[in-house]
Formats: C-alpha cells, sequence, structure tokens
C-alpha cells in the first residue's frame, strides 16, 4: 500500500491507495496543492477569491471550480438553505477572517468579532455558465467553499486514483473521506468515528462511498466570553446552536456526505435523521448528552463491538 | 488544459457539452447539476439511487479496537505495531 500524509486545505490530508502504480500519488499530491490553489478564500489569487471580488461581473474558472459551485447549488437547493456558502460575511464577522491555524484562540471581544450581518444571501442569485466557463456572482455576495470544498477534492482524488489504476483507495481530507475498491488487508474499508466525548463511538465498514462528520466542538475559538465556532446558520448568521454534538454521514459522494453532515447538524434532533434520509444518506448522530442515534438504514447493519468475534 | 472526463463512452451527456467534470461523480449527482444549469437530461439516462444502499455499509458501535485481542502479541510485534504510523481512517469533525 502506498500512503501519504500531507497538509493542505487546513487540514491534513492523508491518501492510501492499493496496488498503485509507482507516481500516482505524487501526482495525486499534486492535484490536491493546484484544488487548493484555486479553491483557498485566504489566498488573494484562488479563483475563489477573485469571484469574491469580482461580484456582479463573470469571472472565468477552471473546470473543477465550476463544478464546485453547480454542486454548491446543489447542494444548497437539497438542503433548503441549510447548507449556504453565503456565509463567508458572517462567518468573518464571527471571527473567523484567516487561515484557522494563524486564528488566535481568544481575542477581546470588542475586537474579535463585529456584529453578525444577519441572513445568509444564498445562492438564488449566482449565474453559471457552463458553455463560456464563466460565473457570476450577485453584487454584495461572497464564497467560502470551506463546507464542501474538501468533499469533493476527495471525490475528485479518489476517482483519480482509480483511473492511475489502484485497486482499492483511500482519500481523506480532514475526515471528510472517499473510499473505493478493498482496503490493505482485502474487504471493506473500516472507518472510525470518534465519539466528542473521547474514544470512538462507531466504526463504518463501508466499501464503496463517503463520510464526513460536523462538529461545534472542532475550528473553535474565544471571543470575549464567547465560545465561536465554524457552523455558520445560515437564517441567523451566527454560530448555530443544535441539539447535536456531531453529526456523521455516510452517502455516496463526499461532497454530499460534507455538505448533509452540515445540515443535519443544522438540522437538529429530531429533524437530522429524516434529512439525511431524504438527502440519500444515513446518519450516525451523537446528541448533547453523548447518546447515538442513527438512520433505519443503519440501525439495521448496526452490530456491537463483540458480535461475530472469537 | 485538463481533458474532460467523459461519463460512458458511447453515451454523451448533457454535461459533457459543458466545462462540467464528470470525474468521482455519481449519474445522479451530473443530474442534479443538469438542472441546476437549466439544461433538460437526456431520455436514456440511467436511473441512480442518490444515496448509498445501505448494503454496502455497516457500522458497529463502539470501539472494537477496545476488545481484548485473542491472543497476545509478541514483543517484536508490539514494537512493530508502535513504530508504525498507522493511516487516519476516521471521519473525524472538519
Amino acid at each position: 500500500m502506498a500512503a501519504c500524509r500531507v497538509p493542505a486545505m487546513g487540514t491534513q490530508v492523508e491518501l492510501l491507495a492499493v496496488d498503485a502504480p509507482s507516481g500516482a500519488l505524487t501526482a495525486t499530491r499534486g492535484r490536491l496543492a493546484d484544488l487548493e490553489a484555486r479553491w483557498s478564500r485566504f489566498r488573494p489569487d484562488s479563483e475563489i477569491s477573485t469571484l469574491n471580488r469580482a461580484a456582479g461581473r463573470p469571472v472565468a474558472v477552471s473546470p473543477e471550480t465550476l463544478t464546485l459551485l453547480a454542486l454548491a447549488v446543489l447542494g444548497w437547493q437539497t438542503t433548503g438553505g441549510r447548507f449556504d456558502p453565503t456565509v463567508l460575511d458572517a462567518l468573518e464577522a464571527a471571527g473567523y477572517d484567516r487561515s484557522f491555524d494563524q486564528l488566535p484562540t481568544a481575542r477581546p471581544g470588542a475586537d474579535g468579532a463585529r456584529p453578525a450581518p444577519g441572513s445568509a444571501p444564498g445562492l438564488a442569485g449566482i449565474r453559471i455558465d457552463a458553455k463560456a466557463a464563466t460565473v457570476t456572482l450577485p453584487p454584495g455576495i461572497r464564497l467560502d467553499p470551506g463546507g464542501i470544498a474538501k468533499g469533493y477534492a476527495a471525490d475528485l482524488l479518489c476517482a483519480d486514483l482509480g483511473a492511475a489504476g489502484a485497486a482499492g483507495v483511500c482519500v481523506n481530507v480532514g475526515g471528510d473521506l472517499r473510499v473505493s475498491g478493498t482496503a490493505p488487508q482485502g474487504g471493506p474499508w473500516a472507518v472510525a468515528v470518534p465519539h466528542p466525548h473521547g474514544g470512538q463511538a462507531a466504526a463504518l465498514q463501508l466499501t464503496e462511498g463517503a463520510a464526513a462528520t460536523s462538529s461545534p466542538l472542532q475550528r473553535t475559538w474565544q471571543v470575549g466570553v464567547r465560545r465561536a465556532h465554524h457552523l455558520i446558520d445560515p437564517h441567523t448568521g451566527q454560530p448555530a446552536d443544535t441539539s447535536i454534538l456531531q453529526a456523521t454521514v455516510v452517502t455516496a459522494e463526499a461532497w454530499r456526505a460534507e455538505v448533509a453532515a452540515k445540515a443535519a447538524f443544522l438540522a437538529g434532533l429530531p429533524d437530522a435523521l429524516p434529512l439525511a434520509t431524504r438527502l440519500g444518506a444515513e446518519a450516525l448522530v451523537v446528541d448533547q448528552d453523548g447518546r447515538l442515534h442513527l438512520t433505519a438504514g443503519l440501525q439495521q447493519t448496526a452490530t456491537a463491538p463483540l458480535a461475530g468475534t472469537a | 488544459m485538463r481533458a474532460e472526463t467523459t461519463m460512458t463512452s458511447r453515451r454523451r451527456h448533457p454535461a459533457q457539452a459543458s466545462r462540467i467534470l464528470a470525474t468521482g461523480l455519481s449519474a445522479a449527482t451530473l443530474l442534479g447539476i443538469v438542472a441546476v444549469l437549466g439544461a433538460q437530461p437526456p431520455a436514456d439516462t440511467p436511473e441512480e439511487p442518490a444515496g448509498i444502499a445501505p448494503a454496502r455499509v455497516r457500522v458497529v458501535i463502539g470501539d472494537p479496537g477496545a476488545n481484548p485481542p485473542a491472543r497476545r502479541a509478541t514483543a517484536r510485534q508490539t514494537a512493530r505495531r508502535a513504530t508504525a504510523r498507522r493511516p487516519d481512517t476516521s471521519t473525524r469533525p472538519s
């Protein structure tokens, strides 16, 4: 098995390939760097930053960015606006205005955050011209692809490694992961789901598909006496407070899993599970008391850890 | 410029006529993109579930790794495991 871990997209990216030809991982790392250069909101020369500065005018973008933004619209539509990449102003107002590794863990209240800008504008006004390969944002709208880009990157890189001839692939972009084929030991890939209170909540055995997890306990920072996090409720423009501590979603594609995990968290219980099902996904949710809640499809497959072992 | 990936070798999908990449995406997602772009899907587009069939994912509740091993590992095995970097296949929150 070939494996490497590289820092990218503000997190650690793990590339695992079974029986991959030599050079496949190197090429995949290059593709990852290329995607980050196109999509980072922290790089002034990225396609996303260019788009955010040119609101109201068409901007030529790469096929990768065009597809990412079409997927973002699809995710926004299918989640009823719970996934909304137009929360960038709200995210910055909450204090997340630079790469997370450069974010101070605590800021004085007066300095750390601006007033929330209110509800996010949504993607209704975006124009994607697929033939001309241009995207036009309405004036006043800026995008943060952070809630979908890592997942779609996992999808692209997994497909790349599969096309290169790998018999099995796992691409893990900071927890948003996509697998295909067989694991190194044969059979399905084992995907651990950590419990927010410590230890492991569950292990997924996944042959083909993707998983992603959202939690307000990650990417947090302090503003005055208030704890802020990166999961913005598009309706309020502020970090969301729901009945869910962690939402993990399993589905066919990582972009969809990432979007659905965010939407499930924002929906809270009991709506999160039926929402995941409507999105064609399975979900494992941990509530504020640490209890697990599973969609019906996962319940049918669930076993206790000792079942079937010697 | 990177070559756009074809969905199948025989049929041309409307997404291919544009700059949309089909790479790594299901037919259901491509149909969704086509709808977003305002194009009409072809009549012969195959139907495919949007998600993943439950039979292809199983969940083991708890931590299987917390179980006592059936056989005691040798000192050499223990040392090798301690020094080997384990691949991270966890879906930690992002």
